[in-house]
């Protein structure tokens, strides 16, 4: 395997891993509202995902993988909600401790990110067909 | 004579060229000692060839059926794609050198 076969296949892993934490901040973002149903049930909690190098045993190149989720283990925000099903003796409910903020930078960071995988792709594979144009 | 429906595929050339140059009793042109002949290259190029045509219509099929993602099948399609390219410039080379040598002035 070429170098260039190998760059789209580290490319591609790098794609991957974006799209994976594209899912996670979805997952996120879909489950900002989701408070138990009780004040005993915890709301949701936020996800985390951490990447790591991987070693490619075929080339020897370093791609990039998904370590481990994890969730994030900061307080959850109360609210003043005394109607809602999960509201303790004090009227106060547990609110998921997403914050809109910091997933829409993740979704910006994740779309440049696969974006700029996406770059280094494209141009592997220009790089290839101009040599192959050689031939003609 | 080899026959002009045999060059169609590179394995085709291939197997007119072994034809060929056992025929002759020749030693094969190019071959190195203790390096690989062109008609080796060749042979492992054309088998490259299939192998990936083959990886990507399995993975195209999987993808049609839902069980690889997008990124995957698209990949695949590319690889196969580039391949092919290369087979047919090599093809197009080989059957214009045939032909040049049809068209030499004896």
């Amino acid at each position: 395997m070429g170098p260039l076969d190998t760059i789209s296949t580290i490319a591609a892993s790098g794609m991957h891993a974006q799209g994976l934490r594209l899912k996670v901040t979805a997952e996120n973002v879909a489950n900002a509202g989701s408070t138990g149903a009780s004040p005993d049930e915890e709301p949701f909690r936020r996800k985390t995902i951490a990447f790591a190098e991987v070693l490619d045993r075929g080339t020897g190149a370093s791609l990039v993988g998904v370590r481990r989720i994890g969730r994030d283990r900061s307080d959850f925000p109360l609210r003043h909600d005394p109607a809602h099903p999960a509201a303790n003796a004090d009227g106060y409910v547990r609110t998921p401790n997403v914050s809109s903020i910091l997933e829409m930078s993740d979704m910006r960071e994740a779309v440049r990110s696969y974006e700029a995988n996406l770059n280094m792709y494209e141009a592997a594979r220009t790089m290839r067909r101009q040599i192959t144009d050689l031939l003609r | 004579m080899t026959d002009i429906a045999s060059i169609a595929s590179t394995a085709g050339v291939q197997n007119a060229y072994r034809a060929a140059s056992a025929a002759s009793g020749a030693p094969r042109a190019g071959a190195v000692p203790g390096g690989e002949s062109f008609g080796d290259v060749l042979r492992a190029a054309a088998g490259d060839a299939v192998g990936m045509a083959r990886t990507a219509e399995t993975v195209a099929a999987a993808g049609l059926r839902g069980e690889v993602d997008t990124q995957r099948v698209v990949e695949a399609t590319l690889e196969l794609e580039t391949t092919l390219q290369v087979a047919v410039s090599m093809r197009d080379k080989l059957v214009q050198a045939y032909q040049d040598v049809l068209r030499m002035q004896i």
